[in-house]
């Protein structure tokens, strides 16, 4: 289960076709977003801001891609080794009690 | 037939059913709502749900950004009601105007602040849960529930944290929140949900596509960790704060929303807790 760091395949190795590909479907529907809001805010003024958010976060999360951090493409290395022992110091039994009280709904 | 309220939309102050200035909804015991989608988690949920309960309100939102498909979740409604005896209620609304003031509209500024794309989905689950806590206290609803589940924490709304700082907004208008899945493995709903001959959808590693609504914006921001398994950071201290920071316009909107329809909200609040305390003291006393 995934109990902390960013999800249960955080950081799980992927291979070089994988990444390949996955660079050609983030950049397609981010630049394509990214067109449909640069055209839809000319007349909708209201959207500007939506525009200017998505192309911030689209250039921050292209530059964490594209340098390849948090991103495990092929073999494990020592790095993604220590953030996996890392995941593993949680207080298991206060998650438990947490989770345990969040289900009770009467 | 399957009971399916109207799109409410925004007329939903001139169209609600239950509340007018001194006279407050009676708590319905066997009555719950979940906030549904059509997908597997929330499925599973509905169907636990309608096993306890007599009737089961489904919510429904749309953002109105890059939100579409709405009609799978009717189309799941009616499989549900099919299966299970017509236990089911169902409202489709808009948290468009919501959603504005608590996150759209300061964006730029939030994002500047919290640098991070979750400031997007976390406000627009806000607007969504604060929504139903209206629901939740225009129908005498006790409990109010969705899917959220531990298989899919990396979602920001979906961390306990948020999930237990949501419960004690909810607290706050005597409504119980709860997440009867959060910890039910998935391939246990999927079979709760082919049992019943329900519709799984297109199945793509661990998702099930084609049988919820489409969220352009989620697509988008979860990608890198679809795709290439990256990390989801989400520092629990910073969504904690925005949570926090959100919460005081959330309750701005909700007392506004009452105030249209002449209700005092403490008032109507303090009418929902007594008559929980004197159902649960009855509880006692019956044994």
């Amino acid at each position: 289960m995934g109990r902390c760091c960013g999800g249960k395949n955080a950081g799980k190795p992927i291979s070089w076709p994988r990444y390949m590909v996955g660079l050609g479907v983030f950049f397609g529907y981010h630049g394509t977003i990214c067109l449909a809001l640069h055209l839809a805010a000319l007349p909708i003024r209201r959207l500007r801001h939506v525009r200017d958010f998505h192309r911030r976060l689209f250039f921050d999360e292209a530059r964490e891609v594209l340098g390849r951090r948090d991103i495990n493409v092929g073999k494990p290395g020592r790095e993604q080794f220590e953030r996996d022992q890392a995941c593993l110091v949680v207080d298991e039994d206060a998650q438990e009690a947490i989770s345990d009280d969040m289900r009770d709904v009467g | 037939m399957s009971q399916i309220q109207t799109d409410i939309l925004d007329q939903e102050v001139e169209t609600r059913p239950n509340l007018a200035p001194g006279v407050y909804p009676e708590i319905k015991e066997k009555e719950i709502a979940l906030m549904f989608s059509g997908g597997v988690d929330s499925t599973a949920t509905a169907i636990m749900l309608a096993e306890r309960y007599d009737k089961v309100h489904l919510v429904t939102y749309k953002n109105g950004y890059g939100h579409y498909y709405h009609h799978r979740t009717r189309k799941r409604v009616d499989e549900l009601n099919k299966a299970l005896g017509n236990k089911f209620i169902y409202t489709l609304m808009s948290t468009k105007k919501y959603f504005d003031q608590i996150v759209v509209n300061s964006v730029l500024k939030d994002y500047a602040e919290y640098r991070s794309g979750f400031i997007w989905f976390m406000g627009c689950k806000m607007a969504m849960h604060m929504r139903s806590a209206v629901y939740c206290m225009e129908n005498g609803l006790r409990y109010m529930t969705d899917g959220s589940n531990e298989d899919t924490n990396e979602m920001v709304e979906q961390m306990l944290i948020s999930l237990t700082l949501i419960r004690f907004f909810y607290g706050n208008y005597g409504v119980h929140f709860g997440t009867p899945v959060y910890d039910i493995e998935r391939d246990e709903s999927r079979q709760l949900i082919k049992k019943l001959g329900l519709k799984m959808g297109v199945q793509v590693m661990d998702r099930h596509l084609c049988i919820q609504p489409t969220c352009i914006a989620g697509e988008l921001y979860y990608m890198p960790y679809l795709l290439f398994n990256k990390k989801v950071r989400h520092d629990e201290d910073t969504v904690a704060r925005f949570i926090e920071e959100k919460q005081k316009i959330c309750d701005t909107i909700t007392r506004s929303y009452f105030e249209k329809i002449n209700v005092d909200l403490d008032d109507l609040v303090a009418n929902r807790q007594a008559q929980i305390e004197a159902l649960d003291a009855h509880k006692v006393g019956t044994g």
